[in-house]
């Protein structure tokens, strides 16, 4: 159900300009080796749920040789691979941009912004992958985890899983504490 | 440095820690004196009253006890203290230096018994620095 839109991956950096050169790159290899040990292929439908908002779009990316795959670690693919695709579904659908990760007990991977009614704001983004099955369980656990992050105005989770493909980015409701 | 290329510098330490913490490596206590440090530059640039400013202010705290640097992490927490903007953030930061002597009192009960909370800090970076039988020479 693509929308006739694409989101290349190749294009992250230009998305995140903040987002350091060595990251983004082991983070592109790591997003095609998930995506393609799930036998997918550069121009899979992504479907997308943003907010509850339901779209999809043609992903792109670089094809990484699988048979480099044993020199990553397995969940790491997972997880980096799902913040590579869900930092690009969140410029995608939102026009957040990095602005720097954040230490684990901050409760979130990421502090991104966007601009609401020529206002900054900052949202904290807790990004996490599921290689196989589905999502729903590790989005419950994003949320909450995400909901304890501080000094941000607002809290999102993303999940993607690589089996469909799909990402999924949900808001928490209510406010930070400390703003 | 302005704050843009800081960021930048923060997010690539802060991961490269994390990925060296995970694989049990050595030179992540390495990697995070250096989270810390860029974490200190934020904190320099950015001021407590922004949320920003805030993050540095925790991040560069956790990182230097991370890296078992607790003189460093206690350094920090009275330098930021003072203007911390907020009754929150200075309990916070007092409360990363409590957590560590928490953690440490589990991990080392009998020392935990007998020395105060700064001198079982002090033993317990030697001990994970040198081990136990330097520290005792």
């Amino acid at each position: 159900m693509a929308d006739g839109t694409a989101i290349d991956l190749a294009r992250l950096r230009d998305l995140h300009p903040r987002l350091p050169g060595d990251l983004a790159a082991i983070m592109l290899v790591r997003a095609a080796l998930g995506l393609q040990r799930n036998k997918h292929s550069p121009g899979v439908n992504l479907q997308m749920a943003v907010q509850g908002t339901v779209s999809g779009c043609v992903l792109l990316w670089a094809a990484a040789d699988l048979g480099a795959a044993k020199q990553h670690d397995y969940s790491r693919v997972t997880e980096d691979g799902a913040e590579a695709i869900a930092l690009a579904v969140a410029h995608k659908t939102s026009a957040w941009r990095v602005v720097r990760r954040m230490q684990r007990e901050e409760h979130a991977d990421w502090l991104l912004e966007h601009q609401a009614d020529g206002v900054r704001r900052l949202v904290a983004f807790e990004v996490s992958g599921v290689d196989k099955g589905s999502i729903v369980d590790r989005m419950k656990g994003k949320l909450a985890q995400v909901a304890k992050s501080r000094d941000v105005d607002q809290r999102c989770a993303g999940v993607v899983g690589f089996e469909q493909p799909e990402a999924v980015l949900r808001l928490v409701k209510g406010r930070s504490y400390g703003r | 440095m302005d704050v843009n290329t800081l960021n930048t510098l923060v997010s690539s330490a802060i991961w490269r820690a994390e990925q060296l913490e995970d694989l049990g490596l050595e030179a992540a206590r390495s990697a995070w004196v250096e989270v810390s440090s860029l974490e200190e530059e934020l904190a320099k640039a950015i001021p407590a009253e922004q949320a920003e400013g805030r993050i540095a202010r925790r991040g560069a705290v956790r990182a230097a006890l991370k890296a078992n640097d607790v003189a460093r992490a206690e350094s920090l927490v009275e330098q930021y203290v003072p203007d911390a903007a907020s009754g929150a953030l200075r309990k916070e930061l007092r409360q990363a230096i409590k957590a560590e002597v928490n953690d440490l009192s589990e991990r080392f009960p009998h020392a935990a018994k007998r020395y105060k909370p700064t001198d079982l800090l002090r033993y317990a970076k030697l001990l994970l620095e040198r081990g136990p039988f330097l520290l005792a020479a």
